[in-house]
């Protein structure tokens, strides 16, 4: 059997309030149209913003009587390893008063310097130093960016794509690109330079 | 500004925590105030506390600065349980993700596998017949006590009752048994899966539940009457580890915790999921934020499981349990005896799993220690991209900085206690 994707789905209806539809208001008034993407899926607002103004709209979001997003539920990062920037960073808030989650996505690189949240919401001070740990993004003025769940002397940032969780690379006809350097493979496989250079 | 970490064992100093420009600090007495609080002693003494220490409740270690017997600052190094459950989901089906959900909050097993089913069947737009939620909501509700037991007994025993430990340990042995009963495991069970339950309960659950809850509420008048109005208890928690609303909302705090500060806030009654809506139950509200408030309303939240349990008990339905989607739930083993098509999708689901379309969703659940959330990235192959998962220990323990502040060094294992972590969940 060949392994072939599912038939696809009908999505589930969403339920009627959009979860983040308060969030998209505001920051509709606050930022210029170019800054802001906004995108709906399962019922919630995905909203997209730079980096430099994490800060402007996390506070906004907190304060503004119409937001109130004052529990920081979470923030945590996607990795997509053929797109430029390579990472995603989503922080999560929610709103107790409006009972509404805010899903703030932020796209960066290895080199983007993201503001550090925990002078806004004490909670994501934590879950940056997983970030960073995991991933290895930086975070401009954090009080104390280190290692949190692994060792100090850890070596890369596991939940990176291309960091292999576990195992040696076992060389089989289906995985002997990715099992073996160009100089290790049979010459009668492509890729393989031993024997394109003794026929040269 | 230096990104530079200190040097392991001088602990952060007071005046580090920078102000950002143009941001204001919006917490009335949050993290810049306190920390400002805080007058410089001549030397503060720093002690470690765990890893191996039996009032942490696991592997945490903390390292408290301490002003004579004042703690003055507490840092928490936590990760001595993780096991990178992150990464290994992503080389996992979706269903081979279930039983490594179960150990990650090892107290309240079933909690796990319904926040991660759940997420995945919204992810897939699957529905739950009502018997299989009903069968959901008892057993994480009976989790959730099992959870809440194995709290008060070792909290109790932290603070020097020993006997509520021993009440604690036999009604959730009772709790142990009907787990074996269902899924032939006491701890781990792996029961809830994606697209229903691992298999119909046997004719004994109902009598078995009916048993425990008609003489659970007196049980837990046994409890309270040892600690609720126990003058040593009140002296010892009355007070103790306050938190305002305001701080444990910034600090992402949920579940008792953040309740017991007077905050309303239950993923079940604010985003009912799996037939939450249809059961009547309290959400308890502590007024002063302290460990006696949350003592209470754990105590409270069990009596409130019970009624929860009783109600579902009593208003089972019929019919299946698992979604009749054949691409998700296995055949029935009858069918792979006369179906050539059955016996393909068995063998198809054992070894490929499924496929969901690409997307991500955010999906959260009460469990005992709060808001329990996955996020869940999919690109449509038969694993998942990315797992995220919002453990609520996690962020519960981030606030211990802030609860023990200037509270004596004996107290500080009574506040650790009251915010009933569990370092699988913290550490992953």
């Amino acid at each position: 059997m060949s392994p072939e994707p599912a038939p696809r789905r009908p999505r589930a209806a969403t339920s009627p309030p959009e979860q983040g539809r308060r969030a998209g208001r505001l920051l509709k008034k606050l930022l210029p149209p170019a800054e802001l993407g906004t995108d709906s899926e399962f019922g919630q607002l995905r909203i997209t913003i730079p980096a430099g103004r994490l800060l402007v709209v996390a506070s906004a979001l907190r304060s503004d009587p119409s937001t109130l997003y004052e529990l920081a539920v979470c923030m945590t990062c996607i990795d997509w390893p053929e797109r430029d920037p390579r990472f995603d960073l989503v922080y999560l808030l929610r709103s107790l008063v409006h009972n509404d989650l805010a899903w703030v996505s932020v796209p960066a690189s290895e080199e983007t310097e993201v503001p550090s949240l925990s002078a806004i919401y004490p909670g994501m001070e934590w879950h940056e130093r997983e970030c960073y740990d995991l991933f290895g993004i930086r975070f401009s003025g954090h009080p104390n960016l280190t290692r949190i769940l692994l060792p100090d002397d850890w070596e890369g940032h596991p939940l990176r794509k291309d960091y292999v969780s576990f195992g040696e690379p076992v060389a089989f006809t289906h995985n002997i690109e990715w099992a073996l350097s160009s100089q290790d493979r049979p010459e009668y496989l492509p890729g393989a330079t031993r024997g394109a250079v003794e026929r040269s | 500004m230096s990104l530079q970490p200190p040097p392991l064992g001088t602990g952060t100093p007071p005046d580090a925590i920078p102000r950002q420009e143009g941001v204001p600090h919006l917490h009335p007495g949050g993290v810049g105030e306190f920390l400002e609080k805080i007058e410089p002693a001549e030397e503060l003494m720093e002690i470690n506390m765990g890893p191996q220490h039996p009032s942490t409740h696991g592997v945490l270690r903390l390292v408290l600065s301490l002003d004579g017997e004042r703690v003055r600052d507490c840092r928490a190094d936590i990760g001595y349980l993780h096991t990178g459950f992150e990464k290994s989901f992503e080389s996992h089906t979706y269903q081979q993700c279930i039983p490594l959900t179960d150990r990650m909050d090892y107290l309240a097993p079933p909690m796990n596998n319904l926040g991660f089913a759940l997420t995945v069947e919204k992810l897939m737009g699957l529905e739950i017949p009502p018997r299989g939620q009903y069968l959901r909501v008892i057993v994480v509700e009976l989790s959730r006590i099992a959870s809440h037991l194995i709290w008060l007994g070792t909290h109790a025993l932290d603070l020097g009752a020993t006997t509520v430990f021993m009440y604690c340990w036999r009604e959730r042995d009772r709790i142990l048994d009907i787990m074996e009963w269902i899924s032939g495991v006491r701890m781990m069970t792996s029961f809830i899966r994606v697209g229903g339950l691992m298999a119909d309960v046997p004719e004994e659950f109902v009598p078995m539940v009916r048993a425990f809850t008609a003489d659970f509420q007196q049980k837990v008048d046994e409890y309270e009457g040892l600690l609720t109005s126990n003058p040593i208890w009140r002296q010892r928690t009355i007070g103790l580890g306050v938190i305002s609303a305001a701080e444990a909302m910034g600090f992402g705090c949920s579940g008792p915790t953040l309740r017991g500060s007077g905050v309303p806030y239950d993923v079940r009654r604010a985003q009912p999921y799996s037939s939450y809506d249809q059961f009547e139950f309290e959400v308890p509200v502590g007024v002063n934020g302290d460990v006696y408030d949350r003592y209470l309303i754990r105590v409270r939240e069990m009596r409130e499981s019970c009624r929860i349990v009783d109600q579902a008990i009593k208003a089972l339905p019929g019919g299946p349990t698992n979604t009749p989607d054949r691409k998700v739930t296995l055949p029935p083993r009858a069918e792979l005896d006369t179906s050539m098509e059955s016996l393909i999708h068995h063998f198809k689901l054992t070894t490929e799993g499924f496929r969901p379309d690409p997307g991500s969703l955010y999906h959260a659940i009460e469990s005992p220690r709060g808001e329990l959330g996955f996020l869940l990235v999919s690109d449509g192959g038969n694993r998942p991209y990315r797992c995220k998962v919002r453990a609520p220990s996690f962020s519960n323990l981030s606030a211990l900085r802030r609860m023990v502040q200037d509270e004596l060094v004996a107290d500080a294992v009574a506040v650790v206690g009251s915010i009933d972590i569990t370092l699988g969940d913290v550490d992953r």
